[in-house]
């Protein structure tokens, strides 16, 4: 409970209390004013002070009520009528009739209230206009206050005014003087009283709920305010109002009409150009209104139909330009009122804003939803837990994503919805690229020890089955000794075989190992994204409870059937489901079939086999020689057929072509060929990756591989972010380079399985027949014609074109990547001197990936990717680049991002003793090739810059997204 | 019984936004409404303070039947509420805005309501802002002044229409401290939430709303973790 | 036989008064917005028709739809400039400027038209009359008039309810806000439902020309019919105004029998009975 009397509620300011204390004096002086100013200047003053009763009573009914009437008109006419009715027709003195006509207006405005109130807004101002038309009409038939044409004052009436003999003496004036003094001094009192009262009312707690209904008529009603009694309160104040100075100008002019007493124009539009040029909504405009009025009426009336337009035109414009007119000006300026009536609450901790400045208004904050449109306020953003990368899915691309995360030091939390990690073999060629990832996370020498080499994998036979006839054979996965070279020079990595079962361990283990936090059986529900993150709704199928978690970035590796990607909306080109195809797992001893030919993928050609799924039936080697998973497909418009072991048994031994051997199936499953690749990989905070985002046949052996690799290029870029070190523009480059890579080898594997058909076509198995006419067939190519001597020779053709399946080095290794995070050097891309899907072509040139050289460090080989990668920048340069190696430091200062840079050559720290660095760097000795974490070339100068420090500083900052 | 609702129904058309709703509330309690959106909430609460007429049933406060009593008569009778979307009087300072609310709710002069007014600030952390313009605060300032407006007007049944939404979790804690304070001083307070954590941490009972039906009622996690309502949540996140 | 005269006078009167009030209803139903120079558009819209009409030599039916094309473009343009600037949650901008649109167009007519009366005439179309049995007859332009308004009030309704715009112009109406996020340019939408308006509005004003003399200053009367007729027929339908309309022909016509001054007075009162008794009109559709 804090002190009361530390408290205190004050309205005044001291400006304020000088600035009334000179009004007093001003009042005081026109009070007198009759005894020095001359009598035009005295019928100016007598407009000018009913014209601002008149604009009171307006102001307080419309600025401070709500109630824009257009038809105050009414009450001025009917207190002009009445107070000449009373004085005429009843013989009151004047002075007295015009307090009667105030009475009368305030009573008729009751039932006349009671009609308009029942409409809003512009119909209820309109609605007032009616009502003052009906009473002009009305009074028109009033033949006794001369119907239609109206009527003079009589002028014993005039005379008859109290206090005109005294006037006359004491200013020795003549009557009609005398009259205009004495209405003159009614005006004034009016005037003050009514401004007054006004001041008065404003300033207890009525005023404050007119403020209240002002501002929100329902809240006012809310808190216990009875608007409708207020309104009505204020309606019959301004009429009266109008009233008393509709007679008191009537009077003075001693005649009237209908037109004129009820004329909208006058009593309307005038008061409306008074008060909102003056400044509606406070007390001072309108006098300030009037005297503007008054002004340009003096000066400009003569102009006729000019002056009104232009009045026209100048409301119009105070209304669009300046809507708080003069005085609100002059308060939002200088926090200055003559009359103030805001309560200042002054205490030891409420401190008084400076109200010259101008207050922002603040709007509330709006969260943006999943779609990106603003959702009502109902959304929390409440959470359980929190961490800096969430990422849905433990597969390759999710597990990668973990593991690198984690190695960089960025909290992450990883949740999978099963118990486990792939239960399915599933994804096995892990080509040299993934390899290079896997050595930088330390996890190369295990997943070596699970996988089989390359030299177990090449042997890609083309046969009718295992124990048939072999038809042609590939050397596949680099195995070729012309290919082996290509690959050998690629990477400090080889290709090798690991089925998803056993490299997925390895890479969670390393995750958790290093710190992810791992959350099995969690399924992924919703999410939400805001200023601050994201916040996703999770399951722990366990407990069967959802928590939320709250991340600053999600990754969604959810897989082929991702539900992220369909939540974000991503768009998708292509399709799914083109094709049928079906794993049986089996084991069975085909070591005599195989042991030598070891291969990975064995290709069977029979009648059926290219039915659905990937076009032939495969047997894939999962370990040496006893596991194996058969690929055989079915028509995907019929659906998956229902089979039990026994029938999946029969296919396999059909495959094998061996009907005794001994074949144990143990699991079958179900997938689809899909054509399918996000246009845009992200939305906002989310990323997504892997199958989620390119879904494709598992021909080319490029799935995992992507995946991996995807994640690999965003980690990093999440690193540099987060820390602060990288504007949030970085991670938009993700999408930019990612999404080419992806769309290329969903077209690549897609295209892979169309390349069977030409093979099957030649083979004469496409063509129905009994299985003797198919031998038949088939058996052509072995005749002594030249029909089937071209036959050979195309089926030859189509199985080197194989190549583009298994030995497509430059789709396996060539990404170039274009974007914000590549600083080119204005050198034109490298030619490829051969076909850029087969080949891999090494370039420095900015985008693609660093050349795999062997380097010399203290005598032990070290590849040109292992000085790259770990989360840093790397800059790679000559004996005579030392002017790098300092711009480098400097340029890590600067960005606060560390740039390793090293000198190769002799008495370098690197030593190139193959040369080939100097072969391969494409740049000179002296110049450089910076490298991003990722191991792609972010920049490279042919030499030492005039500036390096600055040049390279540049480049920084412009990877980093920060210029 | 502080509040007894018999039978409520109120419909827009086909709309039905109070299916035959019998609801007691206790003098001092704390009770928590949730429900998903269109639920037929905010609905209810405009029943109770009159912004809303019935179609059918009753209200009574303190035993007095209130049902056709208009808004104003309730206010003055005790029930004050604050709105989901707040409603500042923008042009009013925060001091004013609760004074407003302090004399016009509670029925004193602007001088006798003084002390509360200054009070009431200082229980919702206003005092600093008093002299704002209203429409000049931050969403967490003008959900308190809402509250504030609210308990100004001495309310012995506080309605909390979703003032937590939005928030942080910091400035949701002070929240609930604050609601807490207001609970154990004496005022009933009848509150909807969408912030379910906030509102497990006050209430002492919790009912759930679908349809315009009471769907659940009784110990707040036992309702929260009933089927009915973990349907809806479901629906709701998905 | 009197009464039925003056029912069927009422009656083709109304029409008129439909065409006056249906603009008005057009742009209230859609943003919100009263124009107070409604009236006075009315007028321009007769002496647009007229000036055609005598500095061309057209026919009055080209000079009508050259009319009618010109206050098309003025609404659209008069919407997108200055209109739209006033409109928002305060109604006194709206109300202001219009008001002040309504003086500057009234004294703008009056230099350049002075303050004589004027008429537009049909022709030998004017006098002529249907005779319908028992010695009743139906003036045709009365009769064109009536016509014209439900011609108008149909294709609105079209328009309303059948077609893109339409809805438009119904989800502005409703929510301003929500249709903005589905795309609907507030701005444009208003745009063109103003200059919808203006074009019944010149329909308004031909009919309003040969029917009566005219001149630059009653607009604000004609704006105060057309103001009863939509409030007489319940807001947010147009088929409402009419009957609105009809109400408010067949109640002025009555009062007219009385005296010249009784016929405005006879509606007013009509009027004022429909406020207090049913204060959202006869046939209200809209939620306002």
């Amino acid at each position: 409970m804090p002190e009361m009397s530390q408290y205190q509620v004050a309205k005044s300011t001291r400006a304020s209390t000088i600035a009334l204390l000179v009004l007093v004096v001003v009042i005081a002086t026109l009070v007198f004013a009759p005894a020095f100013v001359s009598r035009s200047l005295l019928q100016d003053l007598f407009f000018v002070l009913t014209m601002v009763v008149l604009a009171q009573c307006w102001n307080l009914l419309a600025g401070y009520g709500g109630l824009v009437s257009i038809g105050q008109q009414a009450y001025v006419g009917l207190g002009a009528y009445a107070g000449f009715g009373f004085a005429i027709l009843l013989g009151v003195n004047p002075l007295v009739a015009i307090l009667a006509a105030g009475a009368i207006g305030a009573l008729l405005s009751v039932p006349t209230a009671y009609i308009v109130f029942r409409l809003q807004g512009a119909y209820f101002a309109i609605g007032t206009w009616v009502a003052a038309e009906v009473y002009r009409l009305l009074f028109a038939q009033w033949k006794a206050l001369g119907g239609g044409t109206g009527t003079s004052l009589p002028s014993e009436v005039a005379r008859s005014v109290w206090g005109v003999g005294w006037v006359r003496e004491v200013f020795d004036v003549k009557s009609s003087a005398a009259r205009d003094i004495i209405s003159y001094w009614v005006a004034l009192l009016l005037a003050v009283i009514v401004i007054g009262a006004i001041y008065a009312f404003l300033r207890t707690r009525n005023g404050l709920a007119l403020s209240a209904i002002r501002d929100n008529p329902d809240a006012a009603e809310s808190i216990g305010v009875d608007t409708s009694r207020a309104k009505l309160a204020v309606y019959i104040f301004a009429a009266t109002g109008a009233a008393l100075a509709g007679a008191l100008i009537y009077f003075q002019k001693a005649s009237i009409t209908p037109q004129s007493a009820f004329s909208v124009i006058d009593w309307t539009a005038f008061v409306l150009f008074i008060v909102v040029i003056g400044g509606i909504g406070t007390l001072e405009g309108p006098i300030i209104g009037a005297l503007i009025l008054f002004a340009l009426q003096n000066w400009f009336a003569d102009y006729g139909t000019w002056y009104l337009m232009a009045l026209g035109a100048l409301a119009i414009a105070v209304m669009l330009v300046a809507p708080k007119g003069i005085w609100g000006w002059v308060q939002a300026k200088y926090d200055f009122s003559i009359f103030p009536t805001r309560r200042r609450l002054i205490g030891p901790d409420t401190p008084v804003p400076d109200y010259t400045q101008p207050v922002q208004e603040v709007k509330a904050p709006a969260p943006v939803g999943v779609s990106g449109a603003a959702l009502p306020n109902e959304v929390t953003t409440m959470f359980d837990i929190e961490t800096d990368v969430l990422i849905i899915g433990s597969g390759p691309a999710g597990g990668a994503s973990a593991a690198l995360l984690s190695s960089y030091g960025i909290p992450n939390i990883m949740i999978e919805k099963y118990g486990w990690l792939a239960n399915t073999p599933r994804a096995h060629i892990t080509n040299q690229r993934t390899m290079e990832v896997l050595r930088e996370l330390g996890i190369e020498e295990e997943a070596k020890e699970k996988s089989v080499p390359q030299e177990l994998m090449g042997n890609n036979v083309f046969c009718t089955s295992l124990a048939g006839e072999e038809i042609g054979r590939l050397l596949t996965w680099g195995n070729h000794p012309s290919r082996k070279a290509d690959y050998d020079l690629a990477s400090p990595c080889r290709i090798c075989d690991i089925p998803q079962t056993l490299l997925e361990p390895i890479i969670v283990g390393k995750a958790m190992e290093t710190g992810t936090v791992t959350r099995f059986k969690t399924e992924y529900v919703s999410h939400m994204q805001d200023a601050g993150g994201v916040v996703a709704t999770v399951r722990d199928r366990v407990a069967d409870q959802t928590y939320r978690i709250r991340a600053k970035y999600m990754i969604g590796a959810d897989g082929a059937r991702s539900i992220i990607t369909e939540q974000l909306g991503l768009p998708m080109e292509g399709e799914m489901g083109l094709e049928g195809s079906m794993n049986i797992e089996f084991t069975a001893d085909l070591g005599k079939y195989v042991a030598h030919r070891p291969s990975v993928l064995y290709w069977i050609f029979q009648p059926g086999s290219n039915i659905g799924g990937i076009g032939a039936g495969v047997i894939r080697m999962v370990r040496p020689w006893n596991k194996w998973l058969s690929i055989y497909g079915y028509d995907v418009n019929d659906g998956p057929p229902d089979l039990t072991s026994q029938e999946a048994a029969d296919i396999v031994r059909g495959l094998i072509g061996d009907q005794d051997i001994d074949v144990s199936v143990t699991k079958l499953s179900y997938w689809t060929v899909n054509n399918m690749v996000a246009s845009s990989y992200s939305k906002g905070r989310v990323f997504c990756m892997g199958d989620a985002v390119h879904r494709h046949p598992p021909t080319n052996g490029l799935g995992s591989n992507t995946s991996i690799q995807d994640a690999y290029n965003l980690c990093w870029k999440l690193k540099l972010v987060l820390e602060g070190k990288a504007d949030e523009s970085l991670l938009d480059t993700y999408n930019e380079e990612r999404q080419p890579v992806g769309r290329q080898i969903v077209t690549r594997a897609n295209k892979s399985i169309q390349d069977y058909a030409p093979i099957f076509e030649t083979l004469g198995l496409l063509q129905p027949g009994s299985p003797d006419d198919i031998k038949r067939r088939m058996d052509a190519r072995k005749e002594p014609t030249v029909e089937a001597d071209a036959r050979r020779k195309a089926l030859n053709k189509y199985f080197r074109h194989k190549s583009y399946e298994f030995n497509c080095h430059g789709v396996e290794m060539g990404q170039r990547y274009a974007s914000r995070a590549v600083v080119p050097d204005n050198t034109p891309e490298p030619e490829y001197a051969r076909d850029r899907e087969l080949y891999y072509h090494a370039t420095t040139w900015p985008g693609a990936r660093i050349p795999h050289v062997w380097l010399d460090v203290d005598q032990a080989k070290v590849s040109t990717l292992d000085l790259a990668g770990r989360g840093r920048f790397v800059l790679l340069t000559g004996v005579s680049g030392a002017g790098w190696v300092e711009a480098a430091a400097r340029a890590s200062a600067e960005t606060e991002v560390d740039v390793r840079a090293y000198q190769i050559g002799p008495g370098c720290e690197v030593n190139d003793t193959f040369g080939d660095w100097a072969m391969q760097s494409e740049v000179s000795d002296s110049g450089c090739v910076l490298v991003r974490p990722d191991g792609h070339v972010g920049w490279r100068a042919q030499s030492l810059s005039a500036e390096p420090t600055v040049d390279l500083t540049r480049v920084m900052q412009t990877i980093l997204g920060r210029r | 019984m502080l509040l007894e609702i018999r039978n409520l129904r109120r419909a827009f058309g086909a709309v039905v936004v109070a299916d035959d709703i019998s609801l007691d509330v206790a003098e001092g309690e704390a009770l928590g409404i949730v429900g998903p959106n269109g639920a037929g909430k905010s609905s209810l609460f405009n029943l109770i303070t009159g912004q809303l007429k019935p179609d059918g049933g009753n209200i009574l406060l303190d035993g007095a039947d209130i049902t056709n009593a208009p808004v104003r008569r309730r206010v003055h009778d005790g029930i004050g509420r604050s709105f989901q979307i707040p409603q500042p009087f923008e042009h009013m300072t925060t001091f004013e805005n609760v004074s407003v609310a302090a004399c016009f709710g509670a029925g004193g002069s602007e001088a006798e309501e003084q002390e509360h007014v200054i009070d009431v600030l200082h229980r919702t952390g206003l005092l600093p802002k008093a002299n704002m313009p209203a429409g000049s605060l931050s969403l967490l300032e003008r959900k308190r002044l809402e509250m504030a407006r609210a308990l100004a007007t001495k309310p012995r049944l506080l309605l909390l229409d979703e003032i937590a939404g939005g928030l942080t979790e910091a400035e949701c804690q002070s929240l609930i401290a604050t609601i807490q304070e207001i609970n154990s001083g004496g005022t009933t307070i009848v509150w909807i939430e969408h912030v379910t954590h906030a509102l497990l941490a006050v209430v002492s009972r919790l009912i759930a709303i679908d349809f315009g039906k009471i769907i659940g009622e009784g110990n707040p996690k036992a309702v929260m973790d009933s089927e009915a309502v973990r349907q809806i949540y479901l629906g709701m996140e998905a | 036989m009197f009464v039925l005269d003056t029912l069927i006078q009422g009656i083709l009167l109304g029409g008129l008064y439909a065409l006056f009030a249906t603009g008005l209803s057009l742009i209230f139903g859609v943003m919100r917005l009263v124009n107070l120079a409604h009236g006075d558009f009315m007028i321009v819209g007769a002496f647009a028709v007229l000036v055609l009409v005598e500095a061309l030599g057209l026919p009055i039916v080209f000079a009508a739809a050259l009319a009618g094309i010109a206050m098309f473009i003025l609404g659209y343009a008069l919407q997108r400039l200055l209109l739209n600037r006033a409109l928002g949650k305060d109604i006194l901008p709206p109300l202001l400027v219009t008001f002040g649109l309504s003086i500057i167009l009234q004294n703008g007519m009056l230099e350049t038209f002075s303050a004589d009366t004027r008429r537009l005439s049909f022709g030998p179309l004017s006098e002529a009359s249907i005779p319908l049995g028992g010695g009743l007859a139906a003036g045709v332009v009365p009769v064109l008039t009536f016509a014209s308004a439900v011609l108008v009030i149909l294709f609105l309704n079209w328009l309303f309810y059948r077609t893109e715009t339409g809805r438009a112009f119904r989800a502005t109406s409703d929510n301003p806000e929500i249709a903005q996020l589905m795309g609907i340019d507030n701005n444009r939408i208003f745009s063109l439902a103003m200059a919808l308006a203006l074009v019944v509005v010149a329909i308004a004003g031909l009919y309003l020309g040969t029917r009566a003399t005219f001149d630059p200053l009653i607009g604000p009367s004609r704006l105060i019919f057309a103001f009863e007729a939509v409030i007489i027929g319940g807001l947010g339908s147009f088929w409402g105004t009419l009957i609105g309309g009809i109400i408010l022909g067949l109640a002025q016509t009555a009062g007219a029998q009385v005296s010249p001054e009784w016929q405005t007075l006879s509606g007013h009162v009509v009027f004022l009975i429909v406020l207090v008794l049913r204060p959202r009109g006869l046939f209200p559709r809209s939620v306002d």
